[in-house]
């Protein structure tokens, strides 16, 4: 099997029976869901679209942190020197970690999804339309801006050596960084936010993941 | 006995490595030959973990030449697959059980899924983990731990293995097991390089020994080899009445090289045979030569100078440079 499938393979598998991934998956639609019914603000809304954007604006800062925190840890105890004697190259460990995570990410995303649309049935308010459409279009600006929060923090991961600081770092740069992808869509009616977004994103996550990398190859053990 | 050597697996030539100002290996070199156990130690910071993560392809920005069987990582990348390797200083990831990652080190190693499945018992009996292969890694202990690295690292049964440490950190009956394996494995051909700052660690294995002292390889030879030149021939010392009267005559004997006697005490010799000769028959022509001159000895003692003589010699030395 090709390295990187198996890395990546291997590192879901890490991901989803850690305790954090069981929380995004269980967790943070359940809470999504108590909160819509705490906010009365959002009565009229569709759960589906708050569970949606709240699962992929928290579970991607929480996601950032994992990233960050878990490669501190694990460049710390030289964890992928056993890797690196074999043929694996430097580039495919950081990859297979970052589309882990942010397939992890995802599937929490429309479970949570999945899960207002079941309330939203139930109270038969499921969104149709172009309502829909603007409930999907916002997941996808979400999940845009948590690609670059995760990369950012898999990126903090790499040069900073305490957790610590890298998890503080990860939070206010994976903050500030995911806005870039979904700010001047917004504001600016000329943007169409959603290919904005996609667009910012993906460059975003292909520049400060092409950095990681670089700093990683540089990196002597 | 010292076996005739072949041709070298593991070639060391001139390897430098600095780490901004500091030297941590300065023009080091070495050969392995298939088979060879090669003892490397050093006090600890003395480039040790250094040498052996060049050679497996950690370190790649060194001056000098590294080859494995004829080739150096940049020839051929997958050189490193002929290697089995032993970090020191080295994690898990401890989610995992120890059955899941030897099946992820064993499949990146490009082993496939069948053979996996029969060597993964096989190792990790030879380990002594049998009865931990389901257990996660978190739950094992340190000891424990050490075993599994050196279970990754003979998975896929490399001919050569690379081993930085393996037996800190192991009880006195796992050092003793271990030592058989790595022992049991060079019978098989396979080359050993293992690094230790505990002499005892590479003493009994060991077919050859190199010394590392700040970052430069101070000697390199086989134990008997470091051990006659510590004391430039086999020693005998003997003890009997006015023995120092005696000296002459001893000297004089065709295999002895020189005659050293004790100002402070007549009664003691210390004879020092020519190393070119066999030891047995020496031995037994001196043993002789008392017997027939009628002159009685109290204490005849063959000295074999310790490993830890010859190391703290040559790490003393350089410390004084």
């Amino acid at each position: 099997m090709n390295s990187l499938l198996l890395l990546l393979w291997d590192e879901f598998k890490g991901f989803a029976k850690s305790k954090i991934m069981i929380a995004l998956w269980i967790g943070l639609p359940i809470l999504s869901i108590i909160m819509h019914f705490l906010q009365p603000a959002t009565g009229d809304f569709p759960i589906s679209l708050l569970t949606g954007i709240f699962v992929a604006s928290v579970g991607g800062l929480l996601a950032a942190v994992i990233l960050s925190s878990t490669m501190v840890n694990e460049l710390g105890a030289n964890v992928y020197d056993l890797y690196l004697i074999r043929p694996v190259k430097r580039w495919q460990i950081i990859v297979s970690k970052y589309i882990a995570v942010m397939i992890s990410l995802i599937i929490a995303v429309f479970l949570s999804f999945a899960a207002g649309l079941i309330v939203d049935s139930i109270r038969g308010m499921v969104p149709t339309g172009i309502f829909l459409r603007f409930v999907l279009d916002s997941i996808i600006m979400a999940i845009a801006s948590m690609s670059i929060a995760c990369a950012a923090g898999l990126f903090l991961g790499l040069v900073i050596k305490s957790v610590a600081l890298a998890v503080i770092l990860s939070i206010y740069l994976g903050q500030q960084l995911s806005l870039v992808a979904i700010l001047p869509g917004v504001l600016s009616p000329s943007i169409d936010p959603l290919w904005f977004s996609i667009g910012v994103g993906i460059a975003a996550t292909v520049v400060i993941l092409a950095a990681g990398i670089f700093v990683y190859q540089k990196k002597q053990f | 006995m010292i076996k005739e050597k072949s041709e070298p697996v593991i070639e060391f030539l001139n390897v430098s490595k600095n780490y901004k100002e500091i030297e941590a290996l300065k023009e080091a070199s070495f050969s392995i030959s298939k088979g060879d156990i090669f003892g490397y130690i050093g006090p600890n910071g003395a480039g040790k973990s250094t040498t052996l993560k060049i050679l497996v392809g950690l370190i790649r920005n060194h001056t000098g030449e590294v080859k494995i069987n004829g080739f150096t990582h940049k020839e051929n990348p997958n050189v490193n697959r002929l290697i089995g390797y032993l970090p020191q200083d080295v994690g898990f990831q401890e989610w995992r059980t120890v059955d899941h990652a030897l099946v992820t080190f064993g499949l990146l190693s490009g082993m496939v899924r069948e053979d996996l499945n029969n060597r993964i018992p096989e190792v990790l009996e030879l380990v002594g983990l049998q009865d931990a292969r389901k257990r996660k890694i978190k739950h094992l202990s340190g000891g424990m731990k050490q075993k599994l690295k050196l279970a990754q690292a003979i998975l896929h049964n490399p001919p050569i293995l690379v081993l930085d440490e393996p037996l800190s950190g192991l009880d006195p009956t796992s050092r003793w097991q271990l030592k058989n394996t790595i022992k049991s494995l060079s019978q098989t051909d396979v080359s050993i390089l293992f690094s230790s700052h505990i002499l005892e660690d590479v003493e009994g294995i060991a077919t050859d020994i190199g010394i590392i002292n700040h970052g430069q390889i101070v000697k390199v030879g086989n134990p008997q080899e470091l051990r006659d030149e510590l004391t430039g021939g086999n020693v005998v010392n003997i003890v009997g009445i006015n023995l120092a009267k005696k000296a002459d005559i001893v000297r004089d004997l065709k295999f002895v090289q020189e005659v050293n006697t004790d100002p402070d005490d007549p009664n003691t010799l210390s004879i020092v045979l020519i190393p070119e000769l066999n030891l047995d028959d020496c031995l037994l022509q001196l043993m002789d030569f008392f017997s027939s001159n009628e002159i009685v000895l109290s204490n005849f003692n063959y000295v074999r100078p310790t490993l830890e003589q010859v190391y703290l010699k040559y790490v003393m030395e350089g410390d004084s440079a």
